[in-house]
């Protein structure tokens, strides 16, 4: 199922890369991070999970992913948040052609970046989210 | 005696003038994908997200027309107007709308805007196919 290709690549690949490792302490999550899970942390949502491409007799070309790649941290160690959302961008701002088992990622580009205060304080501190939306054009079977 | 002639500043004006409607009538549709997302989500509470989703053209907003907001929440300003009648917005004037779309470390994305828009792309392809396909007819 391409939607969960592209996420899996998407952790797979944040997770060799050892500055944002250095970073997401917290750990890499799908969708949502469980509550209390320390910060900062990776996060990779769908934020629309598929589009499909089809050719005049309906075989599935590839399809469009929308995912939401971030990091989420403390206002305080905001430093440490533009370090990881600069690393997501350098391994997904523009990515072409990676093999995957089976199909292929196709392409990978920003479409918006995304950086927002969360509406709660976590001991008291504030919470911010900082990454992007990122377009994955993805072959699958 | 021959004279030259063409007709590109009709065509041109009028082409200029479909593709704003078309422009039109995506952010409309959009506005309207992205209010049933909301709905078939579940997310109504109180209605004043779903409500203040609206729609700024070149000449015409659909602003302010979601009620008054609930306890703690507040309408957002209306935002300006797009360059050309080539643009336009879908916004939403709810200041919690963001935290809902986008997520919280409470609350996971429901990406509504983004599912809302994403169906719009097949009747914005289709009109603008018209348009061309209309130009090829009118060429020959």
């Amino acid at each position: 199922m391409e939607t969960a290709q592209a996420i899996k690549w998407i952790i797979a690949t944040a997770k060799a890369d050892a500055p944002l490792v250095a970073v997401a302490t917290g750990g890499f999550y799908e969708t949502f991070a469980p509550i209390g899970t320390t910060m900062p942390y990776f996060l990779v949502v769908a934020q629309q999970p598929g589009s499909d491409v089809l050719s005049g007799n309906r075989t599935r070309l590839m399809t469009h992913i929308l995912l939401q790649i971030k990091v989420v941290g403390f206002t305080t160690g905001y430093d440490s948040l533009i370090t990881g959302a600069d690393r997501i961008d350098a391994l997904f701002g523009d990515t072409k052609n990676v093999a995957l088992s089976p199909g292929s990622m196709i392409a990978c580009w920003r479409e918006n970046a995304i950086a927002y205060p969360d509406p709660n304080l976590v001991d008291g501190k504030q919470v911010r989210h900082l990454g992007g939306l990122y377009h994955i054009e993805l072959k699958g079977a | 005696m021959a004279e030259a002639f063409n007709n590109w500043d009709e065509i041109a004006a009028a082409m200029d003038k479909a593709a704003g409607q078309v422009v039109r009538k995506v952010a409309f549709d959009g506005e309207a994908n992205i209010k049933a997302e909301i709905t078939s989500q579940d997310l109504i509470d109180t209605g004043f997200m779903r409500n203040s989703v609206y729609v700024k053209t070149h000449k015409e907003s659909t602003y302010g027309q979601g009620g008054s907001p609930p306890k703690g929440a507040t309408l957002l300003p209306e935002i300006g107007s797009p360059p050309d009648d080539k643009t336009a917005y879908v916004v939403s004037g709810a200041n919690y709308t963001w935290w809902l779309n986008y997520g919280t470390i409470y609350i996971a994305a429901y990406g509504f805007f983004e599912k809302g828009m994403e169906r719009v792309k097949p009747g914005f392809d289709a009109a603008m196919a018209a348009i061309n396909a209309a130009m090829k007819r009118a060429g020959r």
